[in-house]
C-alpha cells in the first residue's frame, strides 16, 4: 500500500473512530434478571419477570439511565437449584451485568446470591422473604419485598385486634419454607399478645384435596375464632372454597399468596366471606401508582397482573434504577452503595426503605378484605 | 361434630380422592399387565386432557359435554402418543418404553407449559356440580357424588367390557401370556392400543374431575397424581384391574385418615408413610392385594 | 509386542491429558465454565455408579437421590462453619455443633453414611425384581426427601442448607469421578463382576454355581450408594447450597435419562449420557429467551431446553434404545474382554414363566 493510502487509510479510521465515540454512550446497560418461568415456581415469577420487562420497557422509553438503554437479560430459572446457580455464574461471569435483580423463593436466593456478592455485583431479591436474607449473603445482597415477620405479625395483630379472634387454627404447606415461616411467626406473635392456638395441620405442595384438614377444622369444639392459612399461590382459592361448601364460616386470613384476582373465581363469590390478607400491594386500588400499573401490564399483556410478585418484579427494576441514577458511576460498587441511600423508594408495592443492610426493607404491609367479590383495603400497616 | 361424623366425613373424602386415583390406576394397571411398562406419561395425558376440554367448558358447554370432550382428548392423545412411540417400541425393554415415557411426560408438559401459559385455570363453574349435598354431618359436593358414581359405573363397564366381549377377553388373554396370546391369533398391536385408549379415556374423566373439583390446573397438575395412582396400583396388585381400583381406595384413604388423625408433627411425613406402606406390600405381599402369584422376586 | 506396550501407556497417557485439560481449565476458564464441569463431573460420577447398580448389577434403582442426598447432608453437616452451625441446624448433638470437619474426611462419611442407608434398604428389598425394586427405590427417594424437609432444626428444612463452604473443584471432582469409574471398571472386570452379572442375567444358575446372590447384589449396591453419597457431598460443596428439592423426581429422572441416553451397561456410555445432558442444555438456553439471533428474530420460547431433552430421550429410545454406546466400551490400554452389557432382560427375571414377555427372544 502507497503511503498515500496509507494515511488515508488512517485518517479514515481515525474519523470512524471519532465518529463512534458518541455512539459508545449509548451502549446499553445490562441487567440480570433470574426468573423461573417453566417449573412449580413459574407461577409467580412469571408475573415478576413479565412486570420487569414492562418497568425496562417504560425506563427505555424515556430515554434509559443517563441517555443510555437498559438491556435486561433473562435466564429461566427452571425452579431448578443447579440452573439457577448456573444463571448467576453466566450473567457474572459471560453477560457481564452490573446488577442482578431475580427470584421469588429464599432458597433459590441464596443459591445465587453468593455468585454475585463474591464478584462485588448487587443483587436484589424480588419475592424471597426470609427476614434476614441481606445479611445472610452479604453487603451486596439485597431484597424488596418486607420479611416473613412482617407479614405475618401485621396479621397476628389483626386477628386479635380488629377480628378479635382469641383462638386460631394454622395450616401450612408443610413443604415450603416460606408458608412455615409466616405459621411460625403468626403463631410466636400472636401466643406472644395471648392468642391461642388451638390446632395445627401441614398439608404438601400439589395437594390439591384439603378435605382432612378442613373436617379436621369442623371437628374442633368449640370452632376457632379464626385461621390462619399459609398458603402457596394457587392453594388458596382451593382451600377457602372447600372450607365454605363444608360449612365453616369462621374468618380466614392468608398471607400473599392469597392476592390474585383468581381468588374469588375461583373460590366462589360467596365463600370468599370473611376472608382476608396480607399482601405487598392493593391490586385494586385507586392509588395513582397501582392503578397505572395495572394498567400498563393490562396493555402490555392483556390480562391484569396475575399476582402479587408482578409488582415485586415492577419495583425491582425501578429500585434498581433509581440506584443506578444515584449512583456516582455506573460501576456495581456504586450502584450497590446507593441503594442503601434510599430511604423513601416509592413502589407499586409501598414506600420501602432500604438502609440496613442486614434486613429487609421496613415497609408496610397492605392488609385486605375481600367483600363482596371484590378486594377491600383495610389499611396499610407495620407490625 | 361428634368423633363418629369426622370420621364418617374422613372416611367420605378418603373414599372420593381415592376413586380418582383408582381411575388413573387402572389405565397403568392395565398397560403394565401387558407390556411391564410403567408409563410415566399417563399423568400427563390426564392433563392434556382436561386441558383441551377447558375452552369447551369457557365456551359454556354444560359438564357432561365438557366431560366427553375430555375424554376424546385424553384417549386421542394417549392414542396418538402410543400409535407413534410406543408401537414401535413394543419389542424393547421395559427400561426404554420407561424411559420414552419420562420422555413424552417432559414434552407434554413443557408443550401446554408453552402453549397456554403457568396460571392455575379452571372450567368454568358448574352450578350442579358445586352444589353441596349433605347426610347427616357429611358435607360433600355433587361432584363428589358424581366421582364415585360415575368411577363405579365405569369400573363397572370396564369390568363388562373385559369378561363379556371378544376384545376384552383377548386382552386378558394377553396379559397373561403373550406368546401363547399370539399364537392363538391375538392381533397384539391393536390390543394393545385399544388398552391405551381405554386408559387414557379413564384418565380423561379422572382429569375433568380433577379439574372441577379442585379448579386448579396447571401443565404440572398430572404428574404427581400419576405417579401416585401406580403406587395405588401397585398396592393393589399391578396388572390386575380391580387391584386398581382397591390400590387407589385404600391410597386415597390412607392420605385421607394419616393427614387426619396423626398430629401435625408427624402428619407432616404423610407422603413418607405412604411409601413405606407401599414397601411393605412390597415386601410382604409382592403381587399387591389383587395381583397374580407373578414371579416378584428375584 | 511394541503395540502392546503401546496400549500399555495409554491408559497413563490419558490421564496425564485429562489433567492438563483440567489445569487449563482451573486457569483459563471463568468461573461458570468451571461450574458447568464441576456438574459434568458429579453427574459422570452419579451416572457411573447408578449404572454400577442398574445396568451391569440388574438392579434397577430409583433411590440414588436418596443417598446422593444423604451423602451430600451429612458432609455438608460435618464441614459447616462453626460459627453459623449452631443457630442453623441446631438439633445435632453438642460436640458435633464445635467441630468443622475438613473436606476429605467428610465427603467419605457422606459416602459411609450413604452406604449404611444402602444395607439397611437393601437387605429387605433387593429380593425385588426389576419393577418392583424400581418402585420400592423411588419410595426410598420420598422417604428420605420428606424427612429432610420436616426435620427442619437437621437440616434448615425446605429453605436449604446454604453456606456450605465452597471447597469443591475440578481437582476434586474429577479425582473422584476418575476413582468412581476406575473402581467401577475394575470391579466390573473382576471375579466379583462376573458374579455379579451372572445374578443379573440368570441368578437361579448363578446360585446353583455358588455365588450368594444376596449378597453379592448387597455389596454392588452398597458400594454403588457409596459413589452416589460422595457425589451428593461433592454437589453441595460445589454450588454451596444443598435443598430437598434437588432430590426429587426430578432427580430420578435426570439419572436414569443420563444412563439409558449413554447405554446402559456401558461405562463410556454413562460418561457420553452425562456429558450430553448436562452440556447440550447449555447451548440451548441463550435461545430460551428470545431476542434477534443472526439477524432472525425469536420469540421467547420458555422450556426449549426441556423440549429438545424430552424429543432427543423419545428419539434415541426409538432410533437406538441400546442407547448411544450400548454396552460398547472406549478401550485405552490392554484391550480386556469387554464386558457384556445386561441383555434383553435387565427389568424381567430371565427364564420365568412369569407374566408376558413382549419379546419373543
Amino acid at each position: 500500500m502507497s503511503n498515500v493510502l496509507g494515511r488515508f487509510a488512517t485518517a479514515a479510521a481515525l474519523a470512524v473512530a471519532a465518529l463512534a465515540e458518541p455512539a459508545a454512550a449509548q451502549e446499553p446497560i445490562k441487567i440480570g434478571a433470574i426468573y423461573s418461568v417453566t417449573g412449580s415456581y413459574a407461577v409467580i415469577e412469571d408475573p415478576a419477570l413479565k412486570a420487569a420487562k414492562l418497568a425496562v420497557k417504560e425506563i427505555n422509553a424515556q430515554g434509559g439511565i443517563k441517555g443510555r438503554p437498559i438491556e435486561m437479560i433473562h435466564y429461566d430459572g427452571k425452579s431448578t437449584l443447579a440452573d439457577i446457580a448456573n444463571a448467576a455464574q453466566r450473567l457474572v461471569h459471560e453477560d457481564k451485568v452490573i446488577a442482578i435483580i431475580g427470584v421469588a423463593d429464599s432458597g433459590f436466593y441464596l443459591a445465587s446470591a453468593p455468585i454475585a456478592q463474591d464478584a462485588g455485583i448487587p443483587y436484589l431479591d424480588t419475592g424471597g422473604t426470609v427476614p434476614n436474607l441481606p445479611e445472610q449473603v452479604g453487603e451486596f445482597g439485597h431484597m424488596m419485598p418486607f420479611g416473613d415477620d412482617y407479614q405475618a405479625f401485621v396479621a397476628a395483630d389483626f386477628a386479635l385486634n380488629d377480628l378479635k379472634a382469641k383462638t386460631a387454627f394454622l395450616l401450612r404447606d408443610a413443604d415450603s419454607d416460606y408458608t412455615r415461616a409466616i405459621a411460625t411467626f403468626f403463631k410466636q406473635r400472636y401466643e406472644e399478645k395471648g392468642g391461642k392456638i388451638v390446632d395445627e395441620s401441614s398439608y404438601h405442595t400439589g395437594d390439591t384435596d384439603y378435605s382432612a384438614h378442613v373436617t379436621k377444622i369442623r371437628s374442633l369444639n368449640p370452632q376457632p375464632d379464626v385461621i390462619y392459612a399459609a398458603m402457596n399461590p394457587g392453594d388458596d382459592a382451593t382451600f377457602v372454597r372447600q372450607a365454605r361448601e363444608a360449612g365453616i364460616t369462621v374468618p380466614i386470613i392468608g398471607g400473599d399468596a392469597f392476592d390474585n384476582p383468581d381468588l374469588v373465581k375461583n373460590a366462589g363469590a360467596n365463600n370468599t366471606k370473611d376472608v382476608y390478607f396480607t399482601t405487598h400491594m392493593a391490586l385494586t386500588s385507586d392509588g395513582g401508582k397501582v392503578s397505572k400499573f395495572i394498567d400498563a401490564y393490562k396493555a402490555e399483556y392483556g390480562i391484569p397482573p396475575e399476582n402479587a410478585f408482578a409488582g415485586l418484579g415492577y419495583d425491582s427494576v425501578y429500585l434498581m434504577v433509581e440506584a443506578m441514577n444515584k449512583a456516582s458511576d455506573l460501576s456495581s460498587k456504586a450502584i450497590n452503595d446507593a441503594i442503601f441511600t434510599i430511604t423513601n423508594f416509592a413502589g407499586v408495592t409501598g414506600a420501602a426503605n432500604f438502609s440496613d443492610p442486614k434486613r429487609a426493607p421496613d415497609k408496610e404491609v397492605t392488609l385486605i378484605a375481600v367483600k363482596d367479590g371484590k378486594f377491600e383495603l383495610i389499611g396499610n400497616r407495620k407490625p | 361434630m361428634s368423633a363418629f361424623t369426622v370420621f364418617l366425613q374422613q372416611l367420605a373424602n378418603g373414599l372420593v380422592l381415592g376413586f380418582l386415583y383408582g381411575l388413573i390406576a387402572i389405565g397403568l394397571s392395565m398397560i403394565y399387565g401387558l407390556l411391564r411398562m410403567i408409563n410415566f406419561a399417563h399423568g400427563d395425558v390426564l392433563m392434556v386432557g382436561v386441558f383441551m376440554a377447558l375452552p369447551v367448558s369457557w365456551m359454556g358447554a354444560p359438564f357432561p359435554i365438557v366431560l366427553l370432550a375430555g375424554i376424546l382428548a385424553a384417549t386421542a392423545v394417549g392414542g396418538l402418543i402410543q400409535w407413534s412411540i410406543y408401537r414401535p417400541l413394543i419389542r424393547s425393554r421395559d427400561v426404554t418404553l420407561l424411559v420414552a415415557s419420562l420422555g413424552v411426560s417432559l414434552l407434554l408438559q413443557n408443550l401446554v407449559l408453552m402453549l397456554t401459559s403457568p396460571q392455575p385455570k379452571r372450567p368454568e363453574p358448574d352450578p350442579f356440580l358445586d352444589a353441596p349435598f349433605q347426610i347427616g354431618g357429611v358435607f360433600l359436593r355433587n361432584v363428589d357424588l358424581m366421582i364415585v358414581a360415575l368411577a363405579v359405573a365405569f369400573v363397572i363397564g370396564t369390568h363388562w367390557f373385559l369378561q363379556k366381549t371378544r376384545p376384552g377377553l383377548a386382552i386378558r388373554a394377553l396379559s397373561q401370556d403373550l406368546s401363547a396370546a399370539r399364537m392363538m391369533g391375538i392381533r397384539v398391536p391393536r390390543m394393545v392400543f385399544i388398552c391405551f385408549l381405554i386408559g387414557s379415556a379413564l384418565a380423561g374423566v379422572a382429569g375433568v374431575f380433577i379439574g372441577y373439583k379442585y379448579g386448579h390446573l396447571t401443565p404440572y397438575s398430572g404428574f404427581l397424581p400419576g405417579v401416585k395412582a401406580f403406587v395405588a396400583a401397585v398396592i393393589g396388585g399391578i396388572g390386575s384391574f380391580p387391584g386398581a381400583v382397591v390400590g387407589g381406595i385404600i391410597l386415597g384413604l390412607l392420605e385421607v385418615f394419616l393427614v387426619g388423625y396423626l398430629p401435625d408433627q408427624l402428619a407432616q411425613f404423610r407422603d413418607a408413610y405412604v411409601f413405606l406402606v407401599l414397601i411393605l406390600v412390597l415386601l410382604i405381599r409382592p403381587s399387591g392385594l389383587f395381583g397374580r402369584a407373578e414371579f416378584v422376586k428375584a | 509386542m511394541r503395540m502392546a506396550r503401546a496400549r500399555k501407556a495409554a491408559v497413563p497417557i490419558a490421564v496425564l491429558a485429562l489433567l492438563a485439560a483440567l489445569w487449563l481449565a482451573q486457569t483459563q476458564l471463568n468461573a461458570f465454565y468451571l461450574q458447568v464441569l464441576g456438574l459434568l463431573g458429579i453427574n459422570i460420577m452419579l451416572t457411573v455408579t447408578l449404572n454400577f447398580a442398574a445396568g451391569y448389577g440388574g438392579m434397577f434403582s430409583l433411590g440414588h437421590p436418596a443417598f446422593a442426598a444423604i451423602g451430600g447432608y451429612t458432609a455438608a453437616v460435618l464441614t459447616y462453619p462453626v460459627a453459623m452451625k449452631g443457630f442453623r441446624i441446631p438439633a445435632y448433638p453438642e460436640w458435633l455443633l464445635q467441630i468443622a470437619v475438613p473436606f476429605l474426611p467428610a465427603l467419605l462419611l457422606g459416602g459411609l453414611a450413604a452406604s449404611i442407608a444402602a444395607v439397611l434398604v437393601g437387605w429387605p428389598v433387593l429380593r425385588l425384581r426389576g419393577h418392583y425394586l424400581a418402585v420400592a427405590t423411588l419410595g426410598l427417594t420420598v422417604i428420605v426427601q420428606v424427612s429432610i424437609v420436616n426435620l427442619v432444626d437437621y437440616t434448615r428444612g425446605a429453605l436449604g442448607l446454604s453456606g456450605i463452604p465452597n471447597y469443591a473443584n475440578l481437582w476434586w471432582i474429577y479425582g473422584f469421578a476418575l476413582l468412581t469409574i476406575y473402581v467401577v471398571h475394575r470391579l466390573v472386570h473382576s471375579r466379583f463382576g462376573r458374579a455379579l452379572r451372572a445374578v443379573r442375567d440368570d441368578y437361579v444358575a448363578a446360585q446353583m454355581s455358588g455365588v450368594n446372590v444376596a449378597r453379592t447384589r448387597l455389596i454392588a449396591f452398597t458400594i454403588s450408594a457409596f459413589f452416589a453419597g460422595v457425589a451428593g457431598g461433592l454437589l453441595g460443596h460445589l454450588l454451596r447450597i444443598l435443598t430437598p428439592g434437588q432430590f426429587s423426581f426430578n432427580a430420578v429422572f435426570i439419572g436414569v435419562a443420563m444412563m439409558i441416553l449413554g447405554g446402559m451397561g456401558s461405562i463410556t456410555g454413562s460418561v457420553i449420557g452425562a456429558l450430553i445432558m448436562t452440556i447440550l442444555p447449555q447451548f440451548i438456553i441463550p435461545f430460551e429467551r428470545g431476542g434477534s439471533f443472526l439477524g432472525f428474530e425469536l420469540p421467547a420460547l420458555h422450556g426449549l431446553t426441556q423440549i429438545v431433552t424430552a424429543l432427543i430421550l423419545i428419539i434415541v429410545m426409538l432410533i437406538r434404545p441400546e442407547g448411544i454406546a450400548g454396552s460398547k466400551e472406549l478401550t485405552l490400554g490392554p484391550r480386556l474382554r469387554r464386558a457384556r452389557g445386561p441383555s434383553e432382560r435387565t427389568m424381567q427375571t430371565s427364564g420365568q414363566t412369569s407374566g408376558s414377555e413382549v419379546e419373543a427372544k
